[in-house]
C-alpha cells in the first residue's frame, strides 16, 4: 500500500528532483570503480617494487 | 601477424577497448535512450544496475568454476583466478546493493525492504566477503581449499536470486529483458542501450580480472622468493 501511494505521489513531480537520485547512483558507480582501479594499480606497483628488491637481495647474497 | 597478436593481448589495448565501450554506453544512457514515462529520469539507473548485477553473477560463476578447477588440479593459477573474480564480484555486488536502494527510494518510497530478492543479494555479498576474509594476506593452502569450497557452495545463492525475482512475491520488478516466450518488455532503443552497457561492464570485468590475477601472481612469486631467501640464509 505504502509503495503504491508513494509511486502515485512521485508521478507528477518535477524531473529535477529525481535527477539527484540518478546523479547519486552514477557518482557512486564511478567513484567506487575508480577507487578500486587506483588501489589495484598501486598494489601492483608496490608488489613489483618489492619483487625487484628481493631479486636484487638474492643476487647480492649469491655473489657473496 | 605476431606483432598484431601481441597488441591485441596487451593490457593497454584491453583498457582502450573498455574505455571506448564505456563512453558509448554513457552516451546511449544519457542521450540516446528515451526517458521512461512512469518512472522518469530515475529509470536510467536500470542500465548500470542490471549490468552490474549480471556481471556480478558472471564473476561468481567464474569463482565457482575456478574453485572446482583448483580443487581438481591443485594449480595456483586457478586459485588466483578464483580469488580475483571473488574480489571483483564483491565490488559489483556492492554497486548493486547501493544503486538498487537509490532507485527504490523515489519509486517504492523506501530505501530498503527485507524482501526475498534483496535479502538473498545481501546474503550473497556476505558469503563472498567471508570468502575474501578467509584469504586476507597470507597464502595458506588449507585456507585456500576451504575458501574454494565456500566459493562453490556460495554460488547456490545465485540461481536462488534469479528464481526469487521470477517466482516469489517480491517488490523487486519482474524480468523485463527476456520474458516468458522469449520476448522483451523493453522498447528497442532501451534494449540496445542495455546490451551496450552489459558488454561494457563485461569488458570492464575481464580487464579488472586480468589486472587482479597479475597482482595475485606477483604476490605468489614474492612469497616464493622470500622462502628462497630464508633457505639461503639458513643453509
Amino acid at each position: 500500500m505504502r509503495s503504491t501511494r508513494s509511486l502515485q505521489g512521485k508521478m507528477g513531480e518535477p524531473m529535477e528532483k529525481n535527477f539527484w537520485y540518478l546523479f547519486a547512483a552514477y557518482s557512486t558507480i564511478w567513484t567506487a570503480l575508480c577507487v578500486y582501479m587506483i588501489r589495484l594499480s598501486q598494489k601492483n606497483k608496490e608488489l613489483q617494487a618489492e619483487l625487484r628488491d628481493l631479486q636484487a637481495q638474492i643476487a647480492r647474497v649469491l655473489t657473496k | 601477424m605476431q606483432k598484431l597478436w601481441s597488441i591485441i593481448r596487451s593490457s593497454i589495448f584491453h583498457a582502450i577497448i573498455m574505455y571506448v565501450s564505456m563512453i558509448i554506453a554513457i552516451y546511449l544512457v544519457f542521450i540516446y535512450a528515451p526517458t521512461e514515462k512512469m518512472q522518469g529520469i530515475v529509470q536510467k539507473i536500470f542500465y548500470f544496475h542490471v549490468s552490474s548485477a549480471i556481471t556480478m553473477f558472471f564473476a561468481f560463476f567464474v569463482v565457482c568454476v575456478a574453485s572446482i578447477m583448483y580443487l581438481w588440479k591443485d594449480s595456483d593459477w586457478w586459485d588466483a583466478v578464483a580469488l580475483s573474480a571473488a574480489e571483483i564480484g564483491v565490488v559489483f555486488c556492492t554497486l548493486v546493493l547501493i544503486t538498487g536502494p537509490i532507485w527504490a527510494r523515489p519509486i517504492w518510497g523506501t530505501w530498503w525492504s527485507w524482501d526475498p530478492t534483496l535479502t538473498l543479494t545481501l546474503v550473497l555479498w556476505l558469503i563472498y566477503v567471508a570468502y575474501l576474509m578467509l584469504r586476507i594476506e597470507v597464502y595458506d593452502p588449507k585456507r585456500a581449499r576451504f575458501a574454494a569450497i565456500l566459493g562453490i557452495v556460495g554460488f547456490v545463492d545465485v540461481p536462488l536470486i534469479r528464481w526469487s525475482v521470477e517466482k516469489w512475491r517480491t517488490l523487486h520488478p519482474k524480468p523485463v529483458l527476456i520474458q516468458e516466450g522469449g520476448t522483451t518488455g523493453l522498447p528497442f532503443a532501451m534494449w540496445q542501450t542495455f546490451v551496450v552497457c552489459l558488454v561494457a561492464f563485461l569488458l570492464l570485468f575481464f580487464y579488472l580480472l586480468r589486472e587482479r590475477v597479475s597482482v595475485a601472481q606477483s604476490r605468489h612469486a614474492l612469497e616464493g622468493l622470500r622462502h628462497e631467501i630464508d633457505e639461503i640464509l639458513a643453509g
